[in-house]
Protein backbone atom coordinates (compact mmCIF):
# COMPACT_ATOMS: atom_id res chain seq x y z
CA UNK A 1 0.00 0.00 0.00
CA UNK A 2 1.05 3.48 -0.53
CA UNK A 3 0.06 6.97 -0.34
CA UNK A 4 -0.81 9.12 -3.80
CA UNK A 5 -0.46 12.85 -2.77
CA UNK A 6 -3.30 15.24 -3.69
CA UNK A 7 -1.58 18.31 -4.42
CA UNK A 8 -5.12 20.82 -4.28
CA UNK A 9 -6.45 19.61 -0.53
CA UNK A 10 -2.36 19.58 0.55
CA UNK A 11 -2.17 23.65 -0.62
CA UNK A 12 -5.53 24.16 0.84
CA UNK A 13 -4.77 22.47 4.05
CA UNK A 14 -1.60 24.47 4.27
CA UNK A 15 -3.70 27.56 3.76
CA UNK A 16 -6.18 26.71 6.01
CA UNK A 17 -3.26 26.22 8.41
CA UNK A 18 -1.96 29.63 7.91
CA UNK A 19 -5.34 31.35 8.68
CA UNK A 20 -5.68 29.62 11.88
CA UNK A 21 -1.80 30.25 12.93
CA UNK A 22 -3.04 34.26 12.25
CA UNK A 23 -5.83 34.27 14.01
CA UNK A 24 -5.35 32.06 17.38
CA UNK A 25 -1.48 31.68 17.76
CA UNK A 26 -1.00 34.36 19.55
CA UNK A 27 -3.69 33.51 21.93
CA UNK A 28 -2.15 30.30 22.33
CA UNK A 29 1.19 31.08 23.96
CA UNK A 30 2.30 29.31 26.73
CA UNK A 31 4.25 30.77 29.11
CA UNK A 32 5.41 32.72 26.43
CA UNK A 33 5.86 30.17 24.15
CA UNK A 34 4.57 30.34 20.98
CA UNK A 35 3.39 27.98 18.39
CA UNK A 36 3.76 28.03 14.30
CA UNK A 37 0.77 26.02 13.16
CA UNK A 38 1.51 26.78 9.22
CA UNK A 39 4.82 25.81 9.58
CA UNK A 40 4.38 22.37 11.79
CA UNK A 41 1.84 21.92 9.28
CA UNK A 42 4.60 22.39 6.73
CA UNK A 43 6.87 19.82 7.91
CA UNK A 44 4.04 17.35 8.48
CA UNK A 45 3.10 17.68 4.76
CA UNK A 46 6.78 17.70 3.23
CA UNK A 47 7.03 14.03 4.99
CA UNK A 48 4.89 12.72 2.43
CA UNK A 49 5.83 14.64 -0.88
CA UNK A 50 9.49 14.50 -2.83
CA UNK A 51 12.17 17.01 -2.56
CA UNK A 52 10.63 19.62 -5.86
CA UNK A 53 7.24 19.67 -3.85
CA UNK A 54 8.86 19.97 -0.39
CA UNK A 55 10.12 23.10 -2.04
CA UNK A 56 7.14 24.58 -3.47
CA UNK A 57 5.10 24.37 -0.51
CA UNK A 58 7.60 25.89 1.45
CA UNK A 59 7.69 28.55 -0.73
CA UNK A 60 4.00 28.89 -0.51
CA UNK A 61 4.06 28.71 3.43
CA UNK A 62 7.41 31.05 3.60
CA UNK A 63 5.09 33.82 0.90
CA UNK A 64 2.22 33.65 3.43
CA UNK A 65 4.02 34.15 6.54
CA UNK A 66 6.38 36.83 4.74
CA UNK A 67 3.70 38.42 4.13
CA UNK A 68 2.46 39.11 7.46
CA UNK A 69 5.64 39.72 8.69
CA UNK A 70 6.38 42.58 6.17
CA UNK A 71 10.10 42.60 6.66
CA UNK A 72 12.70 40.00 6.30
CA UNK A 73 10.76 38.94 3.10
CA UNK A 74 13.65 37.07 0.98
CA UNK A 75 14.89 35.09 4.31
CA UNK A 76 11.81 33.63 5.34
CA UNK A 77 10.85 32.54 2.08
CA UNK A 78 13.72 31.17 1.54
CA UNK A 79 14.59 29.07 5.01
CA UNK A 80 11.15 27.85 4.38
CA UNK A 81 11.69 26.57 0.58
CA UNK A 82 14.74 24.50 1.97
CA UNK A 83 13.45 23.16 4.80
CA UNK A 84 10.24 21.95 2.60
CA UNK A 85 13.19 20.47 0.18
CA UNK A 86 15.41 19.16 2.77
CA UNK A 87 12.37 17.07 4.54
CA UNK A 88 11.11 16.19 1.22
CA UNK A 89 14.46 14.73 0.08
CA UNK A 90 13.82 12.25 2.71
CA UNK A 91 11.31 10.63 0.87
CA UNK A 92 12.10 7.02 0.61
CA UNK A 93 14.82 7.26 3.32
CA UNK A 94 12.89 6.77 6.07
CA UNK A 95 9.82 5.56 7.27
CA UNK A 96 7.53 8.48 7.20
CA UNK A 97 3.81 7.24 7.97
CA UNK A 98 4.79 7.46 11.75
CA UNK A 99 3.19 9.75 14.39
CA UNK A 100 6.84 10.23 15.97
CA UNK A 101 8.68 10.42 12.45
CA UNK A 102 6.61 14.14 12.52
CA UNK A 103 7.01 14.60 15.83
CA UNK A 104 11.10 14.88 15.04
CA UNK A 105 10.52 16.57 11.50
CA UNK A 106 8.29 19.24 13.83
CA UNK A 107 11.10 20.14 16.17
CA UNK A 108 13.77 19.35 14.34
CA UNK A 109 12.05 21.20 11.24
CA UNK A 110 11.36 24.23 13.20
CA UNK A 111 14.93 24.50 14.64
CA UNK A 112 16.68 24.11 10.97
CA UNK A 113 14.24 26.81 9.53
CA UNK A 114 15.22 28.99 12.18
CA UNK A 115 18.79 28.72 12.03
CA UNK A 116 18.62 28.83 8.15
CA UNK A 117 16.74 32.34 8.98
CA UNK A 118 19.31 33.32 11.62
CA UNK A 119 22.13 32.46 9.17
CA UNK A 120 20.29 34.63 5.97
CA UNK A 121 19.53 37.65 8.61
CA UNK A 122 21.24 37.70 11.92
CA UNK A 123 18.66 39.23 14.77
CA UNK A 124 19.84 41.04 17.89
CA UNK A 125 19.77 39.40 21.08
CA UNK A 126 20.95 35.99 19.62
CA UNK A 127 20.38 33.72 23.22
CA UNK A 128 16.77 35.20 23.32
CA UNK A 129 16.54 34.27 20.03
CA UNK A 130 17.53 30.40 20.52
CA UNK A 131 15.29 30.61 23.75
CA UNK A 132 12.80 31.19 21.56
CA UNK A 133 13.50 28.87 18.73
CA UNK A 134 13.90 25.95 21.76
CA UNK A 135 10.44 26.91 23.22
CA UNK A 136 8.52 27.06 19.69
CA UNK A 137 10.39 23.75 18.27
CA UNK A 138 9.00 21.90 21.43
CA UNK A 139 5.69 23.40 21.12
CA UNK A 140 5.46 22.52 17.31
CA UNK A 141 6.64 18.95 18.08
CA UNK A 142 3.42 18.79 20.55
CA UNK A 143 1.46 20.17 17.89
CA UNK A 144 2.40 18.02 15.18
CA UNK A 145 0.44 15.31 16.43
CA UNK A 146 -3.18 16.61 15.70
CA UNK A 147 -1.96 18.37 12.65
CA UNK A 148 -0.42 14.86 11.45
CA UNK A 149 -3.30 13.07 11.96
CA UNK A 150 -5.49 15.44 10.27
CA UNK A 151 -3.35 15.99 7.40
CA UNK A 152 -2.95 12.30 6.67
CA UNK A 153 -6.85 11.90 6.51
CA UNK A 154 -7.28 15.62 4.17
CA UNK A 155 -4.56 15.63 1.65
CA UNK A 156 -3.39 11.56 1.30
CA UNK A 157 -5.29 9.41 0.01
CA UNK A 158 -4.57 5.06 0.08
CA UNK A 159 -3.94 3.28 -3.10
CA UNK B 1 14.69 4.12 -18.45
CA UNK B 2 17.97 6.03 -17.01
CA UNK B 3 17.35 9.19 -19.21
CA UNK B 4 13.94 9.39 -17.95
CA UNK B 5 15.22 9.57 -14.17
CA UNK B 6 17.87 11.98 -14.89
CA UNK B 7 14.97 14.24 -16.72
CA UNK B 8 12.53 13.68 -13.58
CA UNK B 9 15.83 14.56 -11.08
CA UNK B 10 16.44 18.11 -13.88
CA UNK B 11 13.13 18.86 -13.33
CA UNK B 12 12.94 18.54 -9.37
CA UNK B 13 16.08 20.62 -9.58
CA UNK B 14 14.37 23.32 -11.44
CA UNK B 15 11.56 23.86 -9.07
CA UNK B 16 13.66 23.64 -6.27
CA UNK B 17 16.09 26.51 -7.82
CA UNK B 18 12.66 28.10 -9.31
CA UNK B 19 11.43 28.66 -5.71
CA UNK B 20 14.84 30.00 -4.22
CA UNK B 21 15.56 32.34 -7.14
CA UNK B 22 11.63 33.49 -6.84
CA UNK B 23 12.22 33.89 -2.81
CA UNK B 24 14.78 36.11 -3.07
CA UNK B 25 13.79 37.81 -6.02
CA UNK B 26 10.57 39.10 -4.35
CA UNK B 27 13.00 39.66 -1.16
CA UNK B 28 15.01 42.21 -3.07
CA UNK B 29 11.47 44.18 -4.80
CA UNK B 30 10.33 43.88 -1.29
CA UNK B 31 13.42 45.74 -0.28
CA UNK B 32 13.14 48.15 -2.86
CA UNK B 33 9.83 48.88 -2.71
CA UNK B 34 9.92 49.73 1.18
CA UNK B 35 12.77 52.03 0.91
CA UNK B 36 11.15 54.29 -2.45
CA UNK B 37 8.15 53.85 0.70
CA UNK B 38 5.97 51.88 -1.53
CA UNK B 39 3.71 49.21 -1.07
CA UNK B 40 5.02 45.33 -2.47
CA UNK B 41 2.73 44.39 -4.77
CA UNK B 42 3.34 40.65 -3.92
CA UNK B 43 2.99 40.25 -0.30
CA UNK B 44 0.22 43.08 -0.08
CA UNK B 45 -2.18 41.02 -2.51
CA UNK B 46 -1.26 38.05 -0.57
CA UNK B 47 -2.26 39.96 2.41
CA UNK B 48 -5.21 41.37 0.95
CA UNK B 49 -6.62 38.20 -0.44
CA UNK B 50 -5.93 35.87 3.05
CA UNK B 51 -7.09 38.87 5.24
CA UNK B 52 -11.03 38.24 5.12
CA UNK B 53 -10.63 34.86 6.16
CA UNK B 54 -8.00 35.23 9.04
CA UNK B 55 -10.78 38.43 10.30
CA UNK B 56 -13.37 35.79 10.15
CA UNK B 57 -11.79 33.03 12.20
CA UNK B 58 -10.38 35.70 14.91
CA UNK B 59 -14.09 37.24 14.76
CA UNK B 60 -15.62 33.80 15.07
CA UNK B 61 -12.99 32.90 18.23
CA UNK B 62 -13.55 36.27 20.03
CA UNK B 63 -17.48 35.26 19.33
CA UNK B 64 -16.83 31.94 21.63
CA UNK B 65 -14.20 33.58 23.53
CA UNK B 66 -16.94 36.40 24.74
CA UNK B 67 -19.68 33.61 25.02
CA UNK B 68 -17.91 30.77 26.42
CA UNK B 69 -14.94 32.31 27.91
CA UNK B 70 -16.71 31.98 31.48
CA UNK B 71 -16.71 28.20 31.72
CA UNK B 72 -12.72 28.64 31.75
CA UNK B 73 -12.15 31.86 33.38
CA UNK B 74 -14.71 31.84 35.97
CA UNK B 75 -13.55 32.11 39.03
CA UNK B 76 -10.52 34.60 38.39
CA UNK B 77 -13.29 37.03 36.35
CA UNK B 78 -15.17 37.38 39.51
CA UNK B 79 -12.20 38.05 41.17
CA UNK B 80 -10.67 40.22 38.47
CA UNK B 81 -14.26 41.75 38.38
CA UNK B 82 -14.00 42.58 42.14
CA UNK B 83 -10.61 44.40 41.38
CA UNK B 84 -11.89 46.72 38.72
CA UNK B 85 -14.71 48.01 40.42
CA UNK B 86 -12.02 48.99 43.52
CA UNK B 87 -9.53 50.80 40.50
CA UNK B 88 -12.61 52.13 38.71
CA UNK B 89 -13.31 54.22 42.31
CA UNK B 90 -9.95 55.47 42.52
CA UNK B 91 -9.45 56.16 38.67
CA UNK B 92 -12.67 58.16 39.24
CA UNK B 93 -11.70 60.33 42.08
CA UNK B 94 -8.15 60.75 40.36
CA UNK B 95 -9.67 61.70 37.22
CA UNK B 96 -11.71 64.23 39.23
CA UNK B 97 -8.34 65.44 40.04
CA UNK B 98 -6.60 65.33 37.10
CA UNK B 99 -9.41 66.87 35.30
CA UNK B 100 -8.85 70.61 37.47
CA UNK B 101 -5.21 70.14 37.43
CA UNK B 102 -5.74 70.25 33.39
CA UNK B 103 -8.20 73.26 33.51
CA UNK B 104 -5.80 75.00 35.55
CA UNK B 105 -2.48 73.76 33.02
CA UNK B 106 -4.27 75.13 30.05
CA UNK B 107 -4.82 78.47 31.47
CA UNK B 108 -1.68 78.85 32.61
CA UNK B 109 -0.29 77.61 29.10
CA UNK B 110 -2.79 80.11 27.52
CA UNK B 111 -1.22 83.05 29.40
CA UNK B 112 2.57 81.82 29.05
CA UNK B 113 1.86 81.91 25.18
CA UNK B 114 2.26 77.87 24.52
CA UNK B 115 0.44 76.44 21.84
CA UNK B 116 -2.16 73.54 22.79
CA UNK B 117 -1.73 70.20 22.10
CA UNK B 118 -3.20 68.75 18.68
CA UNK B 119 -6.89 66.84 19.41
CA UNK B 120 -6.11 63.23 19.72
CA UNK B 121 -7.22 61.94 16.47
CA UNK B 122 -7.62 58.21 17.71
CA UNK B 123 -8.31 55.43 14.86
CA UNK B 124 -10.05 51.92 16.79
CA UNK B 125 -8.47 49.27 15.20
CA UNK B 126 -8.81 45.36 15.81
CA UNK B 127 -6.12 43.33 15.61
CA UNK B 128 -6.13 40.55 13.10
CA UNK B 129 -2.87 38.89 13.75
CA UNK B 130 -0.65 39.12 17.06
CA UNK B 131 2.60 38.05 16.69
CA UNK B 132 1.75 36.25 13.03
CA UNK B 133 6.12 35.21 12.90
CA UNK B 134 7.44 34.19 16.20
CA UNK B 135 10.37 35.82 15.89
CA UNK B 136 9.23 38.87 15.74
CA UNK B 137 7.04 41.24 18.13
CA UNK B 138 4.76 42.72 15.70
CA UNK B 139 1.53 42.24 14.88
CA UNK B 140 -1.25 42.78 11.85
CA UNK B 141 -4.23 45.77 12.70
CA UNK B 142 -7.51 46.19 10.00
CA UNK B 143 -6.54 49.40 9.55
CA UNK B 144 -4.48 50.77 6.66
CA UNK B 145 -3.79 53.76 4.59
CA UNK B 146 -7.86 53.99 3.44
CA UNK B 147 -8.32 54.73 7.40
CA UNK B 148 -5.62 57.10 7.07
CA UNK B 149 -2.78 55.18 9.18
CA UNK B 150 0.53 55.83 7.34
CA UNK B 151 4.31 54.80 8.54
CA UNK B 152 5.26 55.70 11.80
CA UNK B 153 1.71 56.13 13.02
CA UNK B 154 1.52 55.50 16.83
CA UNK B 155 -0.61 52.62 18.37
CA UNK B 156 -1.78 52.16 21.71
CA UNK B 157 -4.24 51.07 23.99
CA UNK B 158 -6.21 52.51 27.11
CA UNK B 159 -2.86 51.46 29.27
CA UNK B 160 -0.59 53.20 27.16
CA UNK B 161 1.83 53.09 24.29
CA UNK B 162 1.52 49.64 22.38
CA UNK B 163 4.13 50.17 18.98
CA UNK B 164 4.89 52.16 15.98
CA UNK B 165 3.49 51.46 12.31
CA UNK B 166 5.67 50.03 10.22
CA UNK B 167 3.73 49.34 6.77
CA UNK B 168 0.54 50.42 5.46
CA UNK B 169 -1.13 48.34 3.56
CA UNK B 170 -4.39 49.74 1.82
CA UNK B 171 -6.71 47.64 4.61
CA UNK B 172 -4.17 46.16 6.78
CA UNK B 173 -1.03 47.88 8.79
CA UNK B 174 1.69 46.31 10.73
CA UNK B 175 2.44 47.44 13.73
CA UNK B 176 5.95 46.82 15.83
CA UNK B 177 5.81 46.64 19.44
CA UNK B 178 7.86 48.23 21.74
CA UNK B 179 8.73 44.68 22.87
CA UNK B 180 10.08 43.77 19.33
CA UNK B 181 14.23 43.66 19.82
CA UNK B 182 14.39 46.69 16.85
CA UNK B 183 12.04 48.96 19.19
CA UNK B 184 12.84 52.22 21.02
CA UNK B 185 11.27 54.92 22.75
CA UNK B 186 12.32 57.75 24.06
CA UNK B 187 11.26 58.07 27.78
CA UNK B 188 11.55 59.43 30.90
CA UNK B 189 10.31 58.63 34.58
CA UNK B 190 7.32 60.77 35.47
CA UNK B 191 8.05 61.37 38.96
CA UNK B 192 8.50 65.43 39.00
CA UNK B 193 11.88 64.76 41.33
CA UNK B 194 13.36 62.64 39.19
CA UNK B 195 12.32 63.72 35.34
CA UNK B 196 15.38 60.92 34.35
CA UNK B 197 15.86 60.52 30.61
CA UNK B 198 16.55 57.50 28.59
CA UNK B 199 15.72 55.21 25.73
CA UNK B 200 13.45 52.36 26.23
CA UNK B 201 14.60 49.64 24.05
CA UNK B 202 12.28 46.33 23.53
CA UNK B 203 14.50 42.72 23.51
CA UNK B 204 11.86 40.35 21.92
CA UNK B 205 11.34 39.34 25.53
CA UNK B 206 8.30 40.89 27.93
CA UNK B 207 10.54 43.45 29.85
CA UNK B 208 12.30 46.48 28.38
CA UNK B 209 15.13 47.97 28.67
CA UNK B 210 16.00 51.52 29.93
CA UNK B 211 19.11 52.71 28.30
CA UNK B 212 21.07 55.65 28.53
CA UNK B 213 20.00 56.78 31.81
CA UNK B 214 22.61 59.03 33.96
CA UNK B 215 24.59 57.22 36.25
CA UNK B 216 23.57 59.68 38.80
CA UNK B 217 19.94 59.96 37.90
CA UNK B 218 17.06 59.25 40.70
CA UNK B 219 15.40 56.09 39.53
CA UNK B 220 13.61 53.80 41.91
CA UNK B 221 11.54 50.52 41.46
CA UNK B 222 8.04 51.47 40.77
CA UNK B 223 8.89 54.54 39.05
CA UNK B 224 6.28 54.80 35.90
CA UNK B 225 7.99 55.37 32.60
CA UNK B 226 6.46 57.77 29.96
CA UNK B 227 7.10 58.98 26.54
CA UNK B 228 9.75 61.93 26.71
CA UNK B 229 8.86 63.15 22.47
CA UNK B 230 12.50 62.95 21.91
CA UNK B 231 14.48 60.70 20.01
CA UNK B 232 15.21 59.77 16.29
CA UNK B 233 12.94 57.19 15.36
CA UNK B 234 11.72 57.11 18.63
CA UNK B 235 10.63 60.56 18.40
CA UNK B 236 7.40 59.12 16.68
CA UNK B 237 5.74 58.90 20.39
CA UNK B 238 4.49 61.66 21.05
CA UNK B 239 5.35 62.93 24.87
CA UNK B 240 3.49 62.12 28.37
CA UNK B 241 2.40 58.13 26.95
CA UNK B 242 2.48 55.71 29.79
CA UNK B 243 5.64 53.29 28.85
CA UNK B 244 5.79 51.21 31.81
CA UNK B 245 6.54 50.51 35.14
CA UNK B 246 10.61 50.33 36.36
CA UNK B 247 11.14 46.48 38.31
CA UNK B 248 14.37 47.06 38.76
CA UNK B 249 17.74 49.50 38.59
CA UNK B 250 21.67 48.45 38.79
CA UNK B 251 24.66 50.43 37.63
CA UNK B 252 26.91 49.47 35.10
CA UNK B 253 30.63 48.82 35.43
CA UNK B 254 31.85 52.28 35.15
CA UNK B 255 29.09 53.71 37.24
CA UNK B 256 28.70 56.38 34.81
CA UNK B 257 25.11 55.30 33.69
CA UNK B 258 22.36 53.18 35.56
CA UNK B 259 20.57 50.12 33.56
CA UNK B 260 16.76 50.06 34.27
CA UNK B 261 14.60 47.36 33.43
CA UNK B 262 10.54 48.08 32.68
CA UNK B 263 7.99 46.33 32.33
CA UNK B 264 5.51 47.70 29.68
CA UNK B 265 1.77 48.97 31.21
CA UNK B 266 0.44 47.44 28.29
CA UNK B 267 0.55 43.11 28.57
CA UNK B 268 1.07 42.31 24.43
CA UNK B 269 -0.25 38.87 25.14
CA UNK B 270 -4.11 40.35 25.82
CA UNK B 271 -4.42 43.10 23.46
CA UNK B 272 -8.04 42.76 21.97
CA UNK B 273 -8.39 46.56 20.43
CA UNK B 274 -6.02 48.73 19.78
CA UNK B 275 -5.80 52.86 18.78
CA UNK B 276 -4.00 54.46 16.42
CA UNK B 277 -2.81 58.16 16.38
CA UNK B 278 -2.44 59.33 12.81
Amino acid sequence: MRREVRRLPVILFLLAAFVVHCALAGDMAIRGARPDIALTSLLVCCLFVDSSTGAALGFLVGLLEASYADQFVGSIIVSRTLTGMLLGALEERVFRDNVFMAIAAAVLGTVATETLFFLFAPQPHALRWFIRTGEASLYNGALSIPIYLVARRVAFRRT
Amino acid sequence: MLRREREFNRRKLFVILLCIGLGVGIGLWHNRQVARGRSDFVTSTVRTVSTPFVTALDATSRWFGSHFGWLIHGRSLAAENRQLRDENARLRAENARLAEADITSQRLRAQLGFQGQPPANKIAADILSLRPNGNFETMVINRGARDGVHNNSVVVSPKGIVGHVYGVGPTTADVQLITDSAAAVGAMVQRPQSRAQGVCKGNGGPLLTMAYVDGAADVKAGDVIISSGMGGAAGVFPKGLPVGTVVRVANDASGSTKRVTVRPTVDMDRLEEVYVLP
